[in-house]
């Protein structure tokens, strides 16, 4: 945004005339002045019960996340400086359909939550993943692991059909949300600048470090370009020539700017929803459900706005045993770990702004159909 | 004087947000104060999150290219430290009963195999946990437990048709986030001289009450007392199976 401001300054306006404010930068103002206030809140409002909750549960979504997230970093650089484009290309099949169905089942092998997922992806998808690829693992990935699957078993009592429907609905799901982004967009105009290469001059938008110096801090020459092999988010090539200790540093610097990139996202997200965990009473959401599909959207819209971990929601949506149908336990549960306010915005570091509704949207209507299935088949606890 | 001192916040701006991050996770892991936002099991990933924290300070300081900084990089890194404030000024280190009127709908942790309490039998009592994982053993059996007092709950009280005092603790899965809480509901408990919040040891005959199509539990002839704080508020499972 800084980057609009200036550009507007140099040229666009005659000298002497005052600048009129783009809705961009009334954003940024806007934005400056809620934090500025968030800051001064829990020193003004000391005491206040309600304030007291929100810092404590504000306060421990994001201890809870930024390990992961700093994990997923670390991973992310890792992939970016280890692994090379011809490798990636390699591991998965060629068609879109056969590899968002291989991707969508990585988190077997690879399990990793919510948090940590969004700074690997980026990575991924700067590495040349396929699109449909990357967004299946994105959305599966918290969900189609072993870790869930124990968890869920655990909270419903070993009873193993929560845990095969959660999985396999959240495999299905991912997939088919995967394929049809993929094919609504072109890569191109999927991604968020500085996420994936132009195409025609493998150099990347306006990244963290998209000023024109690579932060990767290993001082290599643009001119060596690309080797087509360890192929840098930061779009020069590091080649595979350097020392095991330079690409370790080239690593955690990616990384670094990966967790600059991701984490205010998070932070946000983290505020937003600890309110929604302050204010709303869940309660309301058993007593608004009235019939099954109007329990599915409340429970999914509690799971929205509750941003639980992936291994800990099982246990919330078990207390609802009894309140709710099974099939808006399984909404709540399916919807959460793909698409939260923590995660919205955390989607903003990796899509293109008019992607992010879209995706919420299929995710929204698939689990819904969901809970039509599971109730059409009578699944019940 | 305005460009060195832009400069110095270009330079420094990266390798501080991480040393202010691992300052602050290292003050808590110290204190043990983490325990109040994280699940005790959290102390081993606390312990790695300081250690990556640490080299990309170092990293960041190292750079040879020093990253722009313009409104929207100052935002982010208010964003980024915006926790930090609220962390270093929580003085809360559980939740009480305003999240538990918020978050209780009546039913809560019940029967699961493989599941059992990691901290509990309180001050020689029974584990309000415990109660909840073996109701039919402590059913009809005269028990003490120790938790928070809710003077009342709206949801009970719509339940049961009287206004009933309660006795909660939280089960922390993850976080405080995830707490769920867990209630006995003090049938014919006086609590005059208490107030919310207070910790209570709570004496009576475990009753298993249905309502409304759910079970709620119930103390018959509750007798209530006054006790400290214990030195863990929450209460955690554990998964039997490892």
């Amino acid at each position: 945004m800084g980057e609009i401001m200036t550009t507007r300054l140099e040229g666009a306006v005659p000298a002497g005339q005052p600048r009129r404010p783009s809705l961009a930068d009334m954003l940024m103002g806007m934005a400056l002045v809620v934090v500025a206030a968030a800051y001064l809140l829990p020193f003004a409002a000391s005491g206040n019960e309600a304030v007291d909750n929100f810092s404590l549960v504000f306060s421990s979504i994001v201890l809870e996340a930024m390990p992961f997230m700093l994990l997923g970093t670390l991973m992310g650089g890792a992939i970016e400086v280890f692994i090379s484009r011809g490798r990636m290309e390699s591991l998965l099949p060629r068609s879109a359909a056969a590899s968002a169905c291989v991707a969508a089942a990585m988190g077997i092998v690879f399990p990793v939550c919510e948090c940590a997922i969004v700074p690997v992806v980026r990575r991924l998808a700067g590495k040349g993943l396929p699109a449909a690829a990357a967004i299946a693992y994105l959305l599966a990935g918290p969900i189609v692991n072993p870790v869930v699957g124990l968890s869920t078993a655990m909270a419903y009592n070993f009873d193993w059909r929560p845990v095969a429907i959660r999985l396999g609905f959240g495999y299905v799901i991912a997939v088919g949300v995967a394929l049809s982004l993929s094919r609504a967009f072109k890569r191109g105009s999927l991604f968020a600048a500085g996420v994936v290469p132009d195409e025609h001059t493998r150099t990347y938008g306006q990244s963290d470090h998209g000023h024109g110096g690579c932060s990767c801090g290993r001082g290599h020459s643009h001119r060596r370009g690309h080797d087509g092999g360890a192929a840098c988010g930061c779009g020069r090539g590091h080649g595979k020539s350097g020392s095991f200790g330079e690409r370790i540093s080239a690593a955690c610097n990616h990384a670094l700017d990966d967790f600059m990139a991701t984490a205010p996202y998070l932070v946000a997200g983290a505020a937003i929803a600890a309110i929604a965990q302050t204010c709303l009473e869940r309660r309301l959401f058993v007593d608004l459900a009235s019939s099954s599909l109007l329990s599915s959207a409340v429970m999914a819209l509690l799971a929205i706005l509750l941003n639980l971990c992936s291994e800990a929601d099982a246990f919330i949506a078990a207390s609802f045993r009894g309140l709710v149908p099974f099939s808006a336990q399984m909404a709540f549960l399916v919807i959460g770990p793909m698409f939260d306010i923590k995660l919205l915005l955390m989607y903003r570091s990796l899509f293109k702004a008019r992607v992010v509704p879209l995706l919420a949207a299929l995710v929204v209507t698939a689990v819904l159909l969901m809970s039509v299935l599971i109730e059409a088949m009578g699944i019940a606890l | 004087m305005t460009h060195i001192i832009a400069e110095t916040i270009r330079r420094w701006r990266l390798p501080l947000v991480c040393l202010a991050w691992m300052f602050t996770l290292l003050g808590l892991m110290m204190r043990g104060a983490y325990e109040s936002f994280l699940a005790a099991s959290f102390l081993p990933i606390i312990i790695l999150s300081i250690a990556i924290l640490l080299p990309l300070a170092f990293l960041a300081l190292l750079r040879r290219t020093v990253p722009r900084f313009g409104v929207r990089e100052a935002l982010a890194t208010a964003i980024l430290l915006l926790p930090l404030a609220y962390i270093h000024h929580s003085k809360k280190t559980t939740l009480g009963s305003g999240a538990f009127s918020t978050r209780y709908v009546g039913s809560g942790i019940s029967e699961s195999r493989g599941m059992s309490p990691v901290r509990g039998g309180d001050n020689g009592g029974t584990s309000l946990l415990t109660v909840f994982l073996e109701t039919d053993k402590y059913a009809g059996k005269k028990i003490t437990v120790l938790g928070m007092l809710a003077k009342n709950n709206a949801q009970v009280e719509r339940l049961l048709n009287k206004a009933y005092p309660l006795v909660f603790r939280f089960v922390m899965t993850c976080c405080a986030a995830d707490a769920t809480p867990i209630a006995l509901v003090l049938e014919n408990g006086e609590a005059v001289n208490l107030k919310d919040d207070d910790w209570i040891e709570a004496s009576g005959r475990l009753r298993v009450r249905t309502v409304g199509g759910q079970d709620l539990l119930a103390l018959e002839e509750a007798s209530i007392r006054p006790v400290p704080a214990p030195e863990q508020p929450y209460l955690y499972m554990q998964w039997g199976v490892f």
